[in-house]
């Protein structure tokens, strides 16, 4: 048997074919629609939130975590450290530490960084290499003594500060935004890479005292 | 107490040409000395010059593309074609052994495509010579050396001057041969071999691109060696429980400014009674002629001298070295202020001491607590020269100098040490439209150092404000500023000396100003990366663009521009035009 809507709803209505298809259309047509409940207001969409920079590390250089000094190359060491971020507007910024203590020392200050790079916005997620080029031959390079040191670097897409927590000093990122009691409605983010740079006795050093 | 700073002397010898003057002096480039013919661009009025006008007045080629040719572009080593001397270091994938790549651009195109070549090898062998026969004196044959190694280089590209690489490789007992992966270029190195009797031998190779070059490296036999032995003494005992490290050199050869290569395995002294052993070539000994031994502390570093002895190699003597002075560590302490008084936190504090008989140490750096103060263990030196290095971060208004005070044997405070100012230097930096280029990034990176300074510690980078510019707290020296606009325009840069500044007591610097840096026009260079077969393209890859140039009669770089290939070897980079 064929199925008829009108007539269907003729009969369930007891209205005329006519005025049970004109009620039929209008049903049908309002079945479309989504009508908003009294205080059922529509939300917006959520904020985009902030994604983390990355390092790649395949061509990081140099590639060994542990590199040592050249005597005949004047002991000068180049980093690069290739960054993108998907964030494409977001500043990145690379703060270098070089034999980073992580105690803190009464009555010092906390930030003992030795060196920020910034990358600006290049469109692209890449930023090129946050590079950085460390020496012996300068006054109070930390390289410069015989041994083993640790070259660390901290990638942010936010402003970095280095903070006392519970007595160990941290590197972090500040929060891109906070609520009004202090909570972190958007963080930022913060990588980390590192070398052991071993320095032989022999380099140059400012003043000439090895 | 008088306290000496190492500081340039000052003048109020002022640059002549003005902020924005086009025709700065060129004058004399033999007086620039080791900085000679370096074409640097300043026009920092108020930076005071030394007593000689030092900074020398320097030689500036171009401050914009207006005053190149209508083709030229106005670089930091001054007017250039931009579509010359251009290199370009493609890296495949470092961590997978794919090193650096170098292409040599003798036309820039639109679309500059690559196509990498297989990795590029060192296939080593060693051997060591045969003991000789004891009846004729021949040597004996050769056979493959399977013990552990070391090998180390260092070098530079070939096609891009400066641009430095280093590789190593560690490997335990193998069949006389190792493999290393490593970018093209030219290398000089070390191989080393675990065993400690056999001397390091030099190594000298150049690297072809997708090459697999062959090296062979000669061991001596154990007959052509010998060993001396030594004993370290203090002022009339041997050093007891202080372990130094031992190394030999060729006394015909300058220790500065690089040493010569090693004659025997570094070795370290025994810490009961401080004796050694060096294994030497038998024909340093037979030539009959004095070697250099030098003796450097690990167990008490700064608080023992390093010292340089020059003796006559003899393996029937014991070696008789006395080190010092050797005396009971002393303290020192003090406070770092700045030209206005206020305490330097966070300063790096160390004292290098220079004894009477030749011998040297350092101390271990420490760091200015909050109100400024200081204290540092140093070696006791009253009769030789001791240097007080203060060095505050690199953010901070007050710049690193050195005091110069004797160190009695007891304990002393050495007072105010008061630090001269950092050069507050204002970068004003334009679009190629000539307004303010707000966001830029500025990078002021050290090259080179005064004569009579030294080399600054720190690199700064700041980014602009919205009218265009940025001070720089630097120390006086020689700097490339690098200023990154971000795309769509390229990176500009130029070369600028900064001098010392001279103040009245109590004030600050007044800021000087380099002139503004137009930045340059970019075009849009793009191309693909793809493998060896030709097809297949290869993704992750960095590409870097240089310009090859002579700064001060050396040839080195500067980087235009860098990308990464995307998923398909594609890649584009904003390069400079006019």
């Amino acid at each position: 048997m064929r199925f008829r809507p009108a007539r269907l709803a003729s009969l369930l209505l007891g209205q005329g074919l006519v005025r049970a298809r004109l009620t039929g259309l209008l049903a049908l047509g309002l079945s479309g629609c989504l009508l908003p409940l009294p205080g059922d207001d529509v939300l917006p969409l959520p904020d985009a939130k902030n994604r983390p920079p990355r390092i790649e590390e395949l061509n990081v250089t140099p590639q060994g975590r542990i590199v040592s000094l050249d005597v005949g190359n004047g002991c000068v060491l180049q980093l690069g450290l290739p960054v993108s971020d998907p964030d494409l507007e977001d500043l990145i910024t690379v703060r270098w530490f070089v034999d980073f203590d992580t105690t803190p020392v009464e009555g010092e200050p906390d930030d003992t960084s030795f060196s920020e790079t910034l990358l600006v916005s290049t469109g692209r997620e890449q930023r090129g290499n946050a590079s950085i080029t460390l020496r012996t031959n300068t006054a109070g390079s930390r390289l410069a003594t015989p041994g083993l040191h640790l070259v660390e670097a901290y990638v942010s897409d936010g402003r970095l500060q280095v903070v006392n927590l519970d007595g160990v000093l941290v590197v972090q990122p500040l929060p891109r935004e906070v609520d009004a009691d202090g909570g972190i409605i958007d963080p930022n983010y913060v990588v980390s890479y590192a070398w052991f740079v071993q320095t032989p006795v022999g380099c140059p050093t400012a003043g000439g005292v090895p | 107490m008088s306290a000496a700073t190492k500081s340039p002397g000052t003048s109020e010898a002022r640059c002549a040409s003005g902020p924005g003057s086009r025709k700065p002096p060129v004058i004399d480039p033999a007086r620039l000395g080791l900085l000679t013919v370096l074409p640097l661009l300043i026009a920092a009025c108020h930076v005071v010059f030394g007593p000689d006008g030092y900074p020398p007045p320097l030689k500036v080629e171009c401050t914009g593309d207006e005053q190149c040719g209508p083709s030229e572009v106005c670089f930091a080593d001054g007017c250039g074609d931009p579509g010359r001397d251009i290199a370009v270091e493609v890296t495949p994938n470092n961590r997978a052994g794919q090193h650096a790549q170098d292409f040599a651009i003798e036309r820039l195109q639109a679309e500059q495509d690559f196509r990498l070549v297989p990795a590029t090898v060192l296939l080593g062998s060693v051997v060591r010579t045969g003991d000789a026969d004891p009846q004729t004196g021949a040597a004996g044959p050769s056979t493959l050396y399977e013990q552990a190694i070391s090998v180390r280089i260092f070098g530079e590209s070939a096609i891009i001057p400066g641009l430095h690489r280093s590789f190593e490789l560690t490997q335990a007992a193998q069949g006389g041969s190792f493999t290393m992966s490593a970018a093209s270029g030219r290398y000089q190195g070390t191989l080393t071999t675990e065993d400690p009797s056999i001397p390091p031998q030099p190594i000298t190779v150049e690297l072809q691109p997708g090459a697999q070059t062959e090296l062979t490296v000669t061991l001596p036999a154990a007959d052509r060696l010998t060993v001396i032995r030594g004993q370290l003494f203090g002022t009339l005992l041997p050093l007891y429980g202080d372990t130094f490290l031992i190394e030999a050199f060729s006394a015909t050869q300058a220790m500065q400014p690089v040493p010569p290569p090693p004659l025997a395995q570094a070795t370290l002294t025994n810490p009961v009674n401080a004796e050694f052993e060096l294994s030497l070539p038998t024909a340093v000994i037979e030539a009959g002629e004095p070697i250099r031994i030098r003796a450097t502390p690990v167990s008490v570093l700064g608080l023992k001298p390093t010292q340089t002895f020059e003796v006559l190699p003899d393996p029937a003597t014991m070696l008789q070295l006395q080190i010092g002075p050797v005396e009971i560590p002393t303290t020192l302490s003090g406070r770092a202020v700045d030209g206005l008084g206020r305490p330097v936190v966070n300063a790096t504090v160390y004292v290098d001491a220079l004894t009477e008989t030749g011998a040297s140490a350092r101390s271990a750096s420490v760091r200015t607590n909050a109100d400024g103060t200081f204290s540092v263990q140093v070696l006791s030196n009253p009769t030789g020269g001791n240097g007080i290095w203060v060095v505050p971060q690199a953010r901070h208004a007050a710049g690193q100098a050195q005091f110069f005070y004797p160190l009695g044997r007891d304990s002393q405070s050495v007072g105010d040490l008061v630090l001269p100012w950092r050069t507050p230097t204002r970068v004003t930096v334009v679009s190629p439209d000539e307004l303010p280029a707000d966001n830029a990034l500025v990078v002021a990176e050290p090259i080179d150092a005064l004569e009579g300074g030294s080399l600054p510690t720190f690199r700064r980078e700041e980014v602009t404000a919205a009218d265009g510019t940025i001070v720089l707290w630097l120390e006086p020296g020689i700097y490339r500023l690098d200023v990154n606009p971000g795309a769509p325009l390229p990176r500009t840069s130029r070369l600028v000396a900064v001098g010392s500044t001279t103040v009245q007591p109590g004030q600050q610097p007044p800021v000087g100003d380099v002139s503004t840096i137009r930045l340059n026009r970019g075009r849009t260079v793009t191309g693909k990366v793809v493998a060896a077969d030709g097809e297949r393209p290869l993704s992750g890859v960095m590409v870097r663009f240089f310009r090859v140039v002579e700064l001060n009669r050396v040839n080195t770089h500067l980087l235009l521009a860098e990308a990464t290939t995307d998923a398909n070897g594609l890649y584009s980079v904003s390069l400079p035009t006019r």
